[in-house]
């Protein structure tokens, strides 16, 4: 028997390249809150504009991440919704009380390191500069253990979205590849890769003049967490790929492309990671690695959220998507990196050079 | 010691009562086998005693999608949206008679108003719900348009409306059966393979039909343990669960609003 399909509508994709965005930013953002604990702890070993980077990278993601989500609700303007009818059994309704507590604590983390570097603008020889100082809201100081409490708080609340994002996804019965715990595991090692690649992006953002190069134990931190990530998610990518019972995607001429972009990009990280030690003194070594780690953690989520969806679950498919033109494709993409770069360029400018060259050194006391 | 042993099971006895008042919210969260239905409001009850479920007759179906044109007219899906279509099939039969026989295959679809709706438990402001009558619904004034339901649903049934952005389904035309009258596909069918009915009533004719045809009914993905109520008689076994053949040229929905 034969069968040919002659008349079927196609489906269309649901979940637009918003949601990709989301789980590229926020991914970003949990991973850099966990690296920002890990630095903290290590503060006489790293560098403070490495720990600053980690912790624009997690306060931005988490600013930029749930903004991108929301485009992805075709009624935007409902999103209250979510508080006024919570739904405990739904992994959607617990993700929106983890998200605006992860947001808000990250901003207040990445905050109270930056409270230092926000006064020392009050010697700003410009009368409007000096009033960047009034950021700190206050006086006081904080002190190093306020910030490991809240940089541990950040982390845990990290962890909720790590979660709450990976079963959201790993619930859906219909979809195969995305219903078992590969595909969770997947985001969840590839966005330490992501935390990497735009902490060196903030990183090389921030004022030239006195930033000191990374030192042996940010090199360590970087290098470690890329080939640990990337090997742990290269193991995953063929697991994940097996368990699609409707036909093989290693045999399907599209999926062998998508699942060789997965793994050669992660092949390129470990390789990059691996000779960190002598790209981090060049800058288009470190622009390299940055580069990579960003394109590698955007094409797993590319394939695994958004080119899953184009697989047919009961017609021959598969459904060919092209990414649109407008806000729900190109646009919103290229807005959305615009939004997090002028955020980015905006944040790292508050490392007032001045002030930071009056005062040396700059690790918080532990 | 009598004492003591009364204490401890006074206490034993205090913490079992204490376990019921955990809300099991987050044990339904962590396990997701247990049936949400979302309707305790009146106003999603429907109506209490009946089960809806429609039976298709596909020996009878020819495939002229009237029931597609009766439902977008009724129901004001957008073009190039359906809340039920007719899928076609050209089937080329095994054997060594020559000329070889060509057949065609009609799979009628639309919502399978599951007795066990994955739809309706990974909605995250309860906005999707079954009523009592088995009938799967969506408030679409409260819809966010997550699309989480469109990605639950294992039979493509649900999609974003492009008119009015929120989730959008067959509802086997509730606000006809409510005024008593029969929903839009099964009115225009001319070949009569739609019919619909209360399962819980022996008497009714889809009662009557799935009984005299008991050993010829299947539903559409079983393995997915959805328990659909969208029964097929006349249905080959290779159109169950994922249709296995060339694929069509998809038509492109057009642009998008």
């Amino acid at each position: 028997m034969n069968i040919t399909e002659i008349l079927i509508p196609a489906q269309e994709v649901a979940w637009l390249p918003w949601a990709v965005q989301y789980f590229f930013y926020i991914g970003a953002s949990y991973a850099a809150a966990i690296l920002f604990l890990v630095a903290l702890f290590f503060s006489r070993q790293t560098t403070h504009h490495f720990r600053v980077a980690l912790a624009l990278t997690m306060a931005i993601g988490a600013i930029v991440g749930p903004l991108a989500l929301t485009g992805d609700l075709h009624q935007p303007g409902r999103a209250w919704h979510f508080y006024f009818h919570v739904t405990p059994w739904s992994w959607m309704s617990l993700g929106s009380f983890f998200l605006p507590l992860f947001s808000g604590l990250s901003v207040l983390t990445a905050w109270l390191y930056l409270r230092r570097d926000i006064a020392a603008w009050q010697f700003s020889e410009s009368p409007w500069l000096r009033k960047v100082a009034l950021l700190t809201l206050g006086q006081w100081q904080s002190t190093p253990k306020q910030l490991l409490m809240a940089a541990s708080l950040t982390a845990l609340s990290g962890l909720s979205i790590a979660i709450y994002t990976g079963a959201e996804i790993s619930v859906i019965a219909s979809r195969p590849l995305w219903h078992q715990p590969a595909s969770a595991l997947l985001w969840f090692t590839s966005a330490f890769v992501g935390a990497i690649g735009f902490t060196l992006l903030t990183w090389t953002l921030l004022p030239n003049a006195t930033k000191p190069a990374l030192s042996c134990a940010d090199r360590n931190i970087i290098q470690r967490t890329s080939v640990i990530a990337a090997t742990l998610a290269l193991v995953l990518v063929p697991i994940w790929a097996s368990n699609n019972p409707s036909f093989s995607l290693f045999a399907d001429p599209v999926w062998l492309i998508n699942l060789t972009l997965m793994a050669a990009s992660l092949l390129v990280c470990i390789g990059l990671a691996l000779l960190f030690g002598v790209l981090a003194t060049r800058e288009f070594g470190v622009i390299a690695m940055l580069v990579c780690s960003l394109l590698c953690a955007w094409i797993i989520r590319w394939v695994t959220i958004l080119e899953v969806q184009t697989i047919a679950r009961f017609d021959v498919g598969d459904f060919a998507y092209q990414l649109p033109a407008g806000s729900a494709g190109w646009l919103g993409i290229i807005g959305i990196f615009g939004l997090w770069l002028a955020l980015a360029l905006i944040a790292s400018e508050l490392i007032n050079t001045k002030a930071t060259a009056a005062r040396q050194p700059q690790a918080p006391q532990q | 010691m009598d004492t003591d042993k009364r204490h401890f099971l006074n206490r034993i006895a205090g913490i079992t009562a204490g376990a019921a008042l955990i809300p099991v919210a987050g044990v339904n969260t962590a396990v997701a086998s247990t049936v949400i239905r979302n309707n305790q409001q009146a106003d999603r009850k429907g109506h209490i005693g009946k089960r809806y479920a429609m039976a298709i007759d596909l020996r009878q179906c020819v495939g002229c999608q009237a029931c597609t044109v009766g439902c977008s007219i009724e129901n004001q899906a957008p073009i190039g949206q359906f809340r039920t279509t007719v899928k076609q099939y050209e089937v080329k039969l095994d054997g060594k008679e020559q000329p070889q026989q060509v057949k065609a295959f009609m799979l009628p679809r639309l919502c399978n108003h599951c007795d066990n709706p994955p739809c309706v438990k990974v909605c995250p402001v309860q906005a999707t719900f079954q009523r009592e009558d088995g009938i799967v619904m969506v408030d679409n004034e409260r819809c966010v348009a997550c699309a989480y339901c469109v990605q639950a649903c294992p039979y493509d049934a649900r999609f974003i409306n492009h008119d009015t952005l929120t989730a959008d389904k067959c509802t086997f035309c509730a606000h006809r059966l409510e005024e008593g009258l029969l929903p839009a596909c099964v009115e225009t069918c001319v070949g009569g393979a739609r019919v619909i009915g209360d399962i819980n009533d022996p008497n009714s004719v889809i009662s009557q039909l799935l009984t005299a045809n008991k050993d010829d009914i299947k539903v559409l993905k079983p393995e997915n343990n959805t328990h659909p109520h969208v029964f097929y008689i006349g249905m080959d076994e290779r159109f169950v669960s994922h249709v296995d053949g060339q694929a069509a040229l998809y038509e492109p929905v057009g642009e998008q609003s």
